[in-house]
């Protein structure tokens, strides 16, 4: 093809744009079929894509040559969706508070994948480090009246320094060991906030106090619309910094070094990498924006209990990873979108939610092991990526 | 009563739980041995049997009409749920334990818990008024109905029927060390546990031997849970979600692959539970805290269990 910039600059717009619009008129049509067309027409695509060949392999081009361009225009697409969402979808608060808790999910779900995906160090209890971040925001704004501007970061670094707990069993195990010690470790979490008075015991903490950011009151509507846009725009922009820094991350080396340590750990020990170092970075940097997302939930939400960070949840966030394909980014948003989107539509069957998520992991686990958008082999230089 | 009888009182409670715990602990150990797969969806199993055997006990009725004696219809009550839940078992195996026990040990362990989250939830859609919970109807009260139902000895109080559901278990799990330890089919077990390859070439038929292992494992939960239901008397959808983390701790601590491990680990953390609740200040409420974090130190500290063997790292 030729390298007419413009052109493919043209058509990658032009695809996002057809997907955003397609997302908005799914949020308008209250209707299930809505979801029954959205599989056929998926369907349509797949059996298209292997048809035309030629002209996806061209538009996957556009978007491998101008991945700033496609960001920035997705960036610039999802800045402009309160607005644009409130003229096309009459019930759009709820759809907003829907897409913020996905936001939410996600950062949780790149923390995980990052231990998971990355580094495989399988964590079973990222919902206790969810609630860690939650609780720790909770109880500061309420007893100790902080910003949430502080609230949020310590959020993060109490579940980062809860999570050293697991410093010992992360060096002395592995593998299903270390995923029993922490399932075991969400298990006595849950228990834990049921008997503990000082966080409310079963009631939760109430009456969290609404995020106030350098004298911005995020419970102030701007320009006419809701409130719920200010939570929107902070959501999106801590969305933006956990892909940022989970982007750099994977690509560098420290990158590299986790995928080694998944791959062969004593292979990794051999050529002088120093696994369980490695092991507690991960486990850090994880937590860290498990906790950071629990934080925000909590400010958002305003009230927390312990039914919000059971396994279940665990088994949610852990499902999103591996929907998407672990260990690849875009596969992590897409998973969240999957998951905390359309179980929204399907509200006639919400009793049966948690069924498949169950069904769903299992069906996953059986026929695509490797989740919708398996990631691909690092690829270091042209030439070997011609020679494969 | 003195602290004797308390001391005695609180052992004996821990007892009770512990046969029950070993029981289940036993499964996930054979299913370890011969699947290489750390079987989540066993604590739901062990609730499907807790539902089948209270419908059946429910249908006691019908099933005295059709002429059965009171013993007899009991062994039946007994018999037909361990079939039941022994053939539910398989099939939970067939679907999805075995497809995914060929992939990374985490993904199978992932996907077993999703598993069990799926029946859990099932049972609670689609059993009648599944979600509440259910009282488990009592079975052995005819037997001492001549007699107060209970012994006093040495100050405390012992129920005829607890002893009676005590030794059903020690029975049982006698029975069980006998059959892995001593017959045809038991040596064919151990051998897929230790080298199904080898097992292979010697003529087993691994398919087979998975399929027994599952059944006699998922049978056992089964009569753990009778024995569950009639000790604590009321049951409920999502009580298997802690029973099977218990049962595979306990089988964890008293070392994977080893039923006597299954039967220490399980009382190890039955008699934890028991004395922290009894001696640690509100330890009710954090017994299970306590017996998980003993599981946990138990993992770091010596991963292979009680009784079980060195694991070397195979690279």
């Amino acid at each position: 093809m030729k390298k007419n910039g413009f052109f493919n600059k043209f058509i990658v717009a032009l695809v996002e744009l057809i997907v955003y619009f397609y997302l908005l008129i799914f949020f308008r049509i209250e209707s299930v079929w809505i979801l029954v067309a959205t599989i056929l027409i998926l369907g349509v695509i797949l059996y298209l894509s292997r048809k035309f060949k030629k002209t996806f392999d061209y538009i996957t081009d556009c978007f491998n040559k101008n991945k700033n361009f496609a960001t920035f225009f997705i960036i610039i697409l999802m800045l402009a969706f309160p607005f644009i969402s409130k003229l096309i979808v009459p019930l759009y608060i709820y759809w907003l508070l829907i897409i913020i808790q996905t936001f939410i999910f996600s950062i949780v779900a790149l923390g995980l994948n990052f231990q998971a995906g990355t580094t495989g160090v399988m964590n079973l209890s990222s919902a206790a480090f969810y609630g860690v971040g939650a609780y720790t925001a909770g109880y500061l704004a309420i007893h100790y009246k902080l910003p949430a501007a502080l609230t949020i970061p310590i959020g993060g670094i109490a579940a980062a320094i809860f999570g050293l707990i697991l410093f010992i069993p992360i060096f002395r195990t592995r593998g299903q060991y270390f995923a029993l010690i922490t399932l075991a470790f969400g298990y006595m979490f849950v228990l834990s906030l049921n008997n503990l008075d000082f966080v409310g015991g079963p009631q939760g903490l109430k009456n969290i106090p609404p995020i106030n950011l350098f004298g911005y009151n995020f419970q102030k509507a701007p320009f006419g619309t809701h409130f719920y846009v200010n939570y929107y725009y902070l959501a999106f922009i801590l969305l933006l910094v956990a892909l940022l820094i989970f982007g750099r991350l994977y690509n560098s080396w420290i990158g590299l070094t986790l995928n080694y340590i998944r791959d062969d750990e004593p292979a990794a020990k051999g050529c002088g990498v120093s696994t369980n170092l490695w092991k507690l970075v991960t486990l850090l940097i994880g937590n860290f924006f498990m906790g950071v997302g629990g934080a925000f939930y909590a400010h958002m939400i305003g009230f927390i209990s312990p039914p919000n960070f059971t396994l279940t949840i665990s088994l949610l966030i852990i499902s999103i990873v591996l929907l998407g394909g672990s260990d690849n980014i875009i596969g992590v948003l897409v998973g969240a979108f999957i998951l905390v989107l359309v179980p929204e539509k399907l509200r006639v069957i919400t009793e049966y939610r948690v069924m498949l998520y169950g069904l769903l992991i299992v069906l996953i686990l059986i026929f695509r092991p490797k989740g919708l958008i398996p990631f691909k082999e690092r690829i270091y230089h042209e030439s070997i990526a011609k020679e494969n | 009563m003195t602290g004797f009888s308390v001391v005695v009182q609180i052992l004996f409670n821990g007892i009770m739980l512990g046969i029950q715990y070993t029981m289940i602990a036993v499964g996930f150990t054979l299913f370890r041995g011969v699947l290489n797969v750390l079987n989540f969806s066993h604590g739901d199993v062990f609730m499907v049997g807790a539902f089948v055997s209270m419908t059946l006990i429910s249908s006691f009725g019908v099933m005295s009409a059709a002429g059965f004696s009171y013993i007899g219809l009991i062994i039946a009550i007994f018999i037909l749920s361990m079939l039941i839940v022994g053939i539910i078992g398989v099939i939970f195996e067939r679907l999805a334990v075995k497809p995914v026990s060929k992939g990374p040990v985490t993904m199978s362990l992932l996907a077993t818990l999703g598993l069990g989250i799926a029946i859990r939830e099932a049972v609670r859609l689609f059993y009648p008024r599944g979600s509440e919970s259910k009282s488990f109807p009592e079975l052995f009260h005819k037997l001492f109905a001549g007699t107060k139902g209970v012994f006093e000895f040495g100050g405390v109080i012992f129920r005829y029927e607890n002893i009676l559901i005590l030794i059903i278990g020690i029975v049982v799990v006698f029975i069980l060390a006998f059959f892995i330890n001593k017959t045809k089919m038991g040596l064919a077990i151990r051998a897929v546990a230790q080298d199904a390859e080898c097992a292979l070439m010697m003529g087993v038929n691994k398919d087979l031997i998975i399929d027994v292992t599952f059944f006699i494992g998922s049978g056992l939960a089964a009569l753990a849970a009778i024995l569950y239901g009639l000790y604590y008397n009321t049951i409920v959808f999502n009580m298997g979600a802690l029973a099977g983390v218990i049962g595979l701790s306990a089988a964890v601590v008293g070392g994977l692959g080893n039923i006597y491990g299954a039967i220490i680990g399980g009382f190890v953390f039955s008699l934890t539970e028991a004395l922290s609740a009894a001696f640690i200040p509100r330890g009710s409420e954090f017994m299970d805290v306590v017996a998980f974090g003993v599981v946990i130190l138990f993992l770091i500290f010596r991963p292979s269990g009680i009784l079980g063997e060195k694991v070397f790292e195979r690279v």
